[in-house]
């Protein structure tokens, strides 16, 4: 039934775009006012367990207001403002998985049974960005003005997405925007980074030398999907299902009530709370290059337990200082390969918090470097293999560095549905490693065909495979269907997502 | 005695008249049409002339050789064109121009088949060589597929070279005489293309460009590793050899000069098949009935996406004007009719930009062409064309690729 839903759902929203026909709204309200936008759709179903689950089924608004202003107006060049109301009506279609937990049901048949006390405010939190999920997938998305001051001092004040990295799909320089792995499917950058406020100045010595400052008054945590959300991960899971009731675990369900959560979030109001960061960019000999140091706090929030039984614990992000740089060339042969381009990207960062097998936090410094390397193969199939590797310094050991847990809490970690985790092999190794190939091309004359395929793998055996084919069928709309494909262990980052094999829709009309 | 001399006398005009007569039928052939000749000279080992055509006051009789070529005004052409008739092409060997005009008609004689690409590339309208300045537009970019149904999307460029003097000291020392052009585009349209741009540096010593490409959904400007040079233009039936990536890149051979055949079936007269674009929009020439060199152009690597592609390139102007590809089977796969116009015939009348350059593959019945500096046009976006505006040297940034300009004079 709920297939077969889908499908009609999708026809109509097509004949409903279609309808709307192929001239453009007017869009230029005025003199250098110009509205433009989207509508559109993504599915998600998942491929594994119940086969006709959807995962979730997204409308999305998307509209962008964009206004240069006179020459005559001193300094402000444009003012942007992106609003991006969404609304997953998995909800109202779906009984099982994220769209089974309505407020105090529990789902029959599910993969995930849940506890009554996690089953709540699941759907306001993920139904619509009109509440809580504003925080991480924000209905006033973009909302910067350009400044130019003198012919070389430019600035973005606002809420923007700022990139530093040269990467695509594993990050290592991008830390200035949180990600949102609400859904870990979603790829597209633009997507998956939370916009912030921030102040962004260069200054331009010449076309490819310039300084760039970046100042980030309030902090925003990377978000990971929670309370048996389809998407919430094996450590978010436990860390909730714990934090509701630490007696249980401790064979005692119930004797301590649920632990207090503490948020100790930087106050945005005093500036010593606020992440800044400077990058140089230039270019030398033909290979463009940056210089980063950004002062900032982790990503994520680290717990410390203020007892030693885990009942109060304050949630806080730890100050972490990074020094990096990036790099790109172009080679004319190289080993015999005519036109590659090369590029990397380092960053050494000083006191990381590393959680370990028992628990505890630990502050390392670690040292991340990926290397790209792009080319045309068969004339225009586009290759990008990517190598990222990252080292924890100092460790106590080249593998499984966090061993000598309490055997008590090895079989505590049990996860319902999912199976043991094994904690005594901790969070990560001292060296990570992740390679990834990402190759595209384009079909048909007019290029109206396009497509990717996207492979990671990861030292621990992980795989994510992801083929994507669009298909433009005018200017204005255009449909695509994917898959996303997860292999390797229970409890390691994408091997866990096995469970949310999914198959992808998505249907875009532009106005 | 008086009456015999009478008789000698009549007999004598009698015979001369006769004679005169029996000259001018068949010996001294005057000319098909009695027209005034308005210019004759020597180009490529051939005598040329333009005559007047006696009652066709806008048209012309061209003569090269063997090869005769009535000219005639089209609605297309430019009113400069119009005006001057096949004289408007002289402009370009006058003696004292700027470079690629500063080599005269018979030192052009003396270029081998290479150079004559070559200069028809860098000197000419493709890599801006003979200014000193740079260009400005926003124009669409026209798809149609073999039914005549249209997509276009609508963008901005920038194309400066770096030959002329003045050019070549703004850049840094290491880079002159190694750069050629810079080129710059940003797409406005369709949306889902909005916001990305291209920044392109060309060289002279042969190393592959430097192409940075910013995408807006990922926020990033990265350095693109140059695209297979046969590969399509996205969007579009144009190969990135055509345009943005083009350097004598082939073998090259002078299989002979000719008036440029007119073609004028290919596009645009004398009925343009799709409803929106006249046959008089936009103004432009293309050098028809113009002296060529007649360059056969073969892959340097095999295999290719032609197996032999035919060029025309005006000897006048230096610039290239037809080309028609084919196969290896001898059919042919695709026409492109190299049309130009020139944005300030009064201010600048020795600096043509390309317009239009319809291109047909013919395998799949797919055009395109990117129409220039039309102004307005129903159902497109406005079109304007700007040379020398002042655009700085430091707007030649990836950076500027991040802000996403929205207007082709995005540096004031």
């Amino acid at each position: 039934m709920k297939v077969k839903n889908i499908f009609l759902y999708a026809i109509g929203l097509t004949l409903v775009f279609f309808g709307i026909g192929s001239q453009s709204v007017a869009r230029e309200l005025a003199e250098g006012l110009r509205l433009t936008g989207y509508l559109k759709n993504e599915t998600y179903l998942r491929l594994h367990g119940t086969p006709d689950h959807v995962m979730s089924s997204r409308n999305i608004v998307n509209f962008d207001i964009n206004y240069n202003f006179p020459g005559t107006v001193p300094i402000v060049r444009r003012l942007f403002i992106q609003l991006r109301p969404f609304y997953d009506t998995v909800f109202d279609w779906e009984n099982e998985g994220t769209g089974g937990a309505r407020g105090g049901e529990i789902a029959s048949g599910s993969i995930i049974t849940l506890p009554p006390l996690q089953n709540r405010h699941i759907r306001d939190k993920y139904q619509d960005n009109f509440g809580e999920a504003d925080d991480w997938d924000p209905l006033l998305r973009e909302c910067w003005m350009d400044i130019k001051i003198g012919r070389k001092l430019d600035g973005r004040l606002g809420r923007q997405i700022v990139s530093w990295g040269r990467s695509d799909g594993i990050y290592l320089l991008d830390l200035i925007n949180p990600f949102n792995y609400r859904n870990w499917s979603v790829f597209d950058e633009e997507d998956v980074k939370i916009p912030l406020w921030m102040v962004n100045l260069t200054y331009s010595f010449t076309a490819f030398n310039n300084l760039q400052l970046l100042v980030i008054p309030r902090y925003v945590p990377e978000y990971d999907a929670g309370d048996g959300h389809d998407w919430a991960p094996n450590v978010v899971r436990f860390v909730e299902e714990f934090y509701a009731d630490p007696g249980a675990f401790f064979g005692l369900p119930g004797l301590f009530g649920q632990a207090s959560v503490r948020f100790d979030e930087p106050d945005w109001q005093d500036p010593s709370n606020w992440e800044w960061g400077v990058r140089w960019g230039g270019m030398w000999k033909g290979i463009t290059y940056s210089l980063n140091y950004f002062y900032t706090w982790s990503d994520i929030m680290s717990d410390y337990p203020q007892d030693p039984f885990g009942l109060v614990v304050k949630r806080n992000p730890n100050r972490i200082s990074v020094l990096g740089g990036s790099f790109d060339y172009n080679f004319q042969n190289l080993l015999g390969l005519e036109n590659l381009v090369i590029r990397g990207e380092m960053a050494y960062f000083k006191n990381k918090v590393f959680v370990t097998g028992d628990f505890r936090n630990r502050e390392k410094d670690s040292i991340d470097y990926m290397l790209g390397f792009d080319k045309y193969f068969l004339v225009d199939y586009w290759v990008s293999l990517q190598l990222k590797q990252s080292w924890i310094l100092d460790s106590p050991s080249w593998r499984d560095p966090f061993l000598g847990v309490a055997s008590r809490l090895k079989q505590l970690l049990i996860i319902p549905g999912v199976g043991t985790f094994p904690i005594a092999e901790g969070f990560r190794d001292t060296v990570e490693t992740a390679i990834s190939l990402f190759i595209m091309k384009d079909y048909l004359p007019g290029d109206f065909l396009h497509t990717q395929w996207f492979l990671l793998w990861t030292h621990r055996g992980d795989w994510w495979f992801r083929p994507k084919v669009t298909y433009d069928w005018s200017k204005k709309f255009r449909t695509a269907i994917g898959f996303n494909f997860y292999w390797g262990r229970g409890y390691n980052t994408f091997g866990e997502w096995t469970k949310n094999d999914n198959a992808f829709f998505e249907v875009k009309y532009d106005f | 005695m008086k009456r015999e001399r009478d008789d000698d006398f009549i007999s004598l005009i009698l015979v001369l008249t006769f004679c005169a007569t029996i000259f001018f039928l068949f010996i001294g052939k005057g000319p098909a049409y009695a027209g005034e000749i308005i210019t004759k000279y020597m180009i490529g080992g051939k005598e040329y002339k333009v005559e007047k055509i006696e009652g066709e006051p806008n048209n012309y009789m061209v003569y090269w050789g063997d090869e005769t070529f009535k000219w005639e005004p089209y609605p297309y052409m430019q009113d400069c064109v119009i005006k001057e008739g096949p004289l408007f092409y002289d402009r370009w060997i006058k003696p004292g121009l700027k470079y690629p005009w500063d080599v005269s008609l018979e030192e052009r004689q003396k270029w081998d088949a290479a150079d004559i690409f070559k200069m028809a590339i860098y000197g000419s309208a493709l890599w801006f060589g003979s200014r000193e300045y740079e260009y400005a537009a926003n124009h669409p970019s026209i798809l149609w597929d073999a039914k005549g149904r249209e997509r276009f999307d609508h963008r901005a460029s920038c194309g400066k070279g770096y030959f002329q003097p003045e050019a070549v000291k703004s850049l840094p020392k290491e880079m002159q005489g190694v750069l050629g052009r810079k080129y710059f585009e940003i797409w406005y349209e369709p949306d889902e293309a909005a916001g990305m741009g291209l920044l392109d540096f060309s060289y002279l010593d042969g190393r592959p460009d430097d192409v940075w490409f910013y995408s807006p959904s990922v926020r990033k400007v990265r350095r693109f590793s140059e695209g297979s040079r046969q590969d399509f233009l996205p969007g579009s039936t144009y190969r990135n050899e055509d345009f943005v990536i083009t350097r004598p890149l082939h073998k090259y051979k002078l299989i002979g000069t000719e008036l440029r055949p007119p073609r004028l079936e290919y596009f645009g007269f004398p009925k343009c098949p799709q409803k929106n674009w006249t046959d008089e929009k936009p103004k432009r020439y293309a050098g028809e009935g113009q002296p060529c060199w007649v360059i056969e152009e073969t892959p340097a690597k095999e295999p290719w996406w032609f197996s032999k592609h035919i060029r025309w390139i005006n000897m006048k102007d230096i610039n290239l004007s037809l080309s028609e590809a084919y196969d290896s089977k001898g059919r042919m796969i695709r026409w492109m009719v190299h049309s130009y116009f020139l944005p300030y015939p009064d201010k600048y009348p020795l600096d043509p930009n390309w317009q239009m350059w319809p291109v047909k593959d013919l395998n799949t019945g797919f055009m395109s062409f990117d129409p220039m500096g039309f102004g307005h046009q129903p159902g497109y976006p406005d079109s304007h064309f700007y040379y020398n505006e002042g655009m700085p040297e430091s707007a030649w940034s990836p950076q500027e690729l991040l802000k996403e300009h929205k207007k082709p004079l995005f540096w004031r």
